[in-house]
């Protein structure tokens, strides 16, 4: 086994932390207050090529395997604060980006890919619906096929990036007797008629990242704009959780350590009854509990990606990391607030940012709940 | 027209980074600058020049993923005085042509700033220094820049070839793109010795001692308004 990232590696790994340091940290309190996007952020990025990482050269990507990408994800989450942003990036990334080079003709990623990738076009994944979250395969929106097109009716909910997107990948149902055999992906411009954003929904964190409903009304798609063949929706859905659940939270270990070290200074310098609160035991376990938690979060993400890399399952494992990562994510920003006493609930000290931006984890790509019923499913119970 | 940038690595101010260089942040701006002349038709190479051991390659790497076309380090281990640096890269001149040599008005860790004066002295080429903007004319015979005096602004234009160095206002650097990093991190780098220039290490000014800066005084807690506005007071008053 080798632990050490090797040279090529630690040198993406610190560009990318020293541009993320340098670049993406103006004015994030004031973005989360008032729930904005950092575009120029995004376009920034976008020129370091992190929203390609995965994407063959040739399309514009950085063509990197999936544990350079989570070495490199995690150093963007340490050096950037704005986790929406990020998690904005992510989801452009796993749910967008990733499927259409899988599973996308050569036409749609000539056609779209070169965009995601330089910043030009955003991209967001429409699944959920008012009535079908973790439950996602019962969902009720519908493309009918009418001579050359598809139909799209229906309406999709908490689909990140949607106010800012120029193209989703859209789930619906096109033979409801098939079950999930019966699901779809179809690529949509949000430009089409018949697609309405509704006004952005307002999240307790990661409120740099916009989410929106998308209601489709007698929405025409192109048959070429369909991603995969007929009834594949579920596979490609299932592939881009498996890469979402193993690789979306790579940037939150970055986090955590940022967390880690910010508390660790605080618990030296910050004296009470003659001494730093650093040497009282219980302040000292809080912090050695989030050590703890940021190796294993970490260790897990690595195992996960270095599967996906060798090109091996990792179904078991992604869930696990998922799992693992938000779980640690939450709590240890819950403990960061608690060494940092009242100074950690204010707002300038980005502690209740970072736990209200975290708790989202626990939710997005499949629930904890979720996440343990397949652990427990790949387990044989 | 071809643009030469000597671009030096210096200590990362981030101690927590395994690479311990980057790019002098005077010369990525002038970098920037000879990468937007080719991207705008005005110049058609950018060869980067850097001095030092082997241990400085990757932010010469990162000068060639940001856009230049080729890279030459001229292997010195220990640090040179700005008169033998300015030899090196009027000899590098010499040896590759040039129109321009655009760089740094200084380094952020050793703010000499000297090398570019000498070697424009040592080329017997014209000098525009601490420029904040840049206009080349179409035949490349001119350059007509913008800098910065004290309290007035100065366009001044020079024939080619001319030494130019860079404010850091000239511009703001792209970010390094990955892709490109990759790929520059396996490509070619030329390597040269200063003996095969026909430069000798020289220390015509040796450094005497190095004194650290002595620690700051701890702050001093006030107990009341009353008395922060008795101590600004005694600074104040006229």
């Amino acid at each position: 086994m080798d632990f050490q990232w090797n040279g090529e590696q630690q040198a993406l790994r610190e560009s990318v932390e020293s541009f993320a340091r340098e670049k993406l940290n103006a004015e994030v309190i004031q973005r989360d207050r008032e729930g904005t996007f950092y575009r120029d952020g995004w376009s920034q990025c976008a020129q370091v090529g992190i929203q390609g990482l995965c994407v063959p050269a040739e399309f514009g990507g950085a063509a990197l395997d999936a544990l350079t990408v989570v070495g490199v994800l995690e150093r963007l989450g340490y050096a950037c604060k704005d986790n929406g942003l990020v998690f904005s990036i992510n989801a452009h990334m796993w749910t967008v980006c990733g499927p259409l080079v899988t599973f996308g003709t050569p036409e749609q990623r000539v056609r779209y890919l070169p965009g995601l990738c330089d910043g030009t076009l955003i991209g967001g994944n429409a699944m959920s619906e008012p009535n079908s979250g973790s439950d996602a395969y019962s969902m009720s929106t519908v493309a009918e096929r009418r001579n050359g097109s598809y139909i799209l009716n229906g309406c999709k909910t908490y689909v990140t990036n949607a106010p800012i997107a120029d193209v989703l990948v859209v789930f619906a149902v096109t033979d409801k007797a098939k079950g999930a055999n019966g699901i779809s992906a179809f690529l949509v411009e949000t430009k089409t008629p018949g697609v309405t954003v509704a006004a952005k929904l307002e999240k307790m964190g990661m409120r740099t990242s916009p989410m929106a409903q998308v209601y489709f009304d007698r929405c025409e798609i192109p048959a070429e704009n369909r991603l995969g063949r007929d009834g594949l929706g579920a596979m490609i859905f299932g592939e881009s959780m498996l890469w979402e659940r193993a690789c979306i939270l790579a940037s939150a270990v970055g986090s955590m350590e940022r967390l880690l070290e910010m508390t660790i200074r605080y618990a030296r310098e910050r004296r009470q009854f003659g001494s730093p609160i650093g040497s009282f035991q219980y302040v000292a376990g809080r912090i050695v509990d989030m050590k703890m938690r940021l190796e294993a979060s970490r260790h897990q993400l690595y195992h996960s990606a270095w599967l996906l890399s060798k090109g091996r399952n990792c179904f078991l494992e992604a869930a696990m990391t998922k799992l693992q990562v938000s779980e640690a994510w939450c709590r240890s920003c819950e403990d960061a607030i608690q060494v940092h006493g009242g100074s950690g609930y204010m707002v300038d000290y980005e502690l209740e940012r970072e736990l209200r931006d975290a708790v989202g984890s626990r939710l997005y790509s499949g629930t904890s709940e979720m996440q343990r019923n397949i652990i427990a499913s790949l387990l044989g119970l | 027209m071809k643009v030469i940038v000597p671009c030096k690595s210096i200590r990362n101010p981030y101690t927590g980074l395994a690479s311990p260089f980057s790019l002098n942040p005077f010369d990525e701006v002038a970098l920037e600058e000879a990468v937007a002349w080719v991207e705008r038709g005005l110049a058609k190479e950018v060869l980067v020049v850097s001095i030092g051991a082997e241990e400085t390659e990757l932010p010469i790497r990162h000068a060639i993923a940001k856009g230049a076309t080729r890279a030459i380090r001229i292997d010195a281990g220990a640090p040179l005085e700005p008169l033998c640096i300015a030899r090196a890269l009027a000899a590098i001149v010499g040896k590759e042509g040039g129109d321009v040599l655009l760089m740094g008005k200084l380094s952020a860790d050793e703010d000499n700033g000297q090398v570019g004066p000498m070697v424009a002295g040592l080329l017997g080429w014209p000098q525009i220094t601490s420029v904040t903007a840049t206009s080349v004319d179409v035949a490349g015979v001119t350059v007509t820049c913008r800098r910065q005096a004290d309290g007035r602004e100065q366009l001044v234009q020079s024939c080619l070839p001319a030494v130019i160095t860079a404010d850091i206002r000239l511009n703001k650097p792209r970010p390094t793109n990955l892709l490109r990093l990759t790929r520059a991190l396996k490509g070619p780098l030329e390597v040269m010795s200063l003996e095969s220039l026909g430069v000798r290490p020289s220390c015509r000014s040796p450094l005497v001692k190095t004194v650290a800066r002595p620690p700051r005084k701890a702050p001093e807690r006030l107990v009341d308004v009353d008395a922060l506005f008795s101590r600004i007071g005694t600074h104040l008053s006229p």
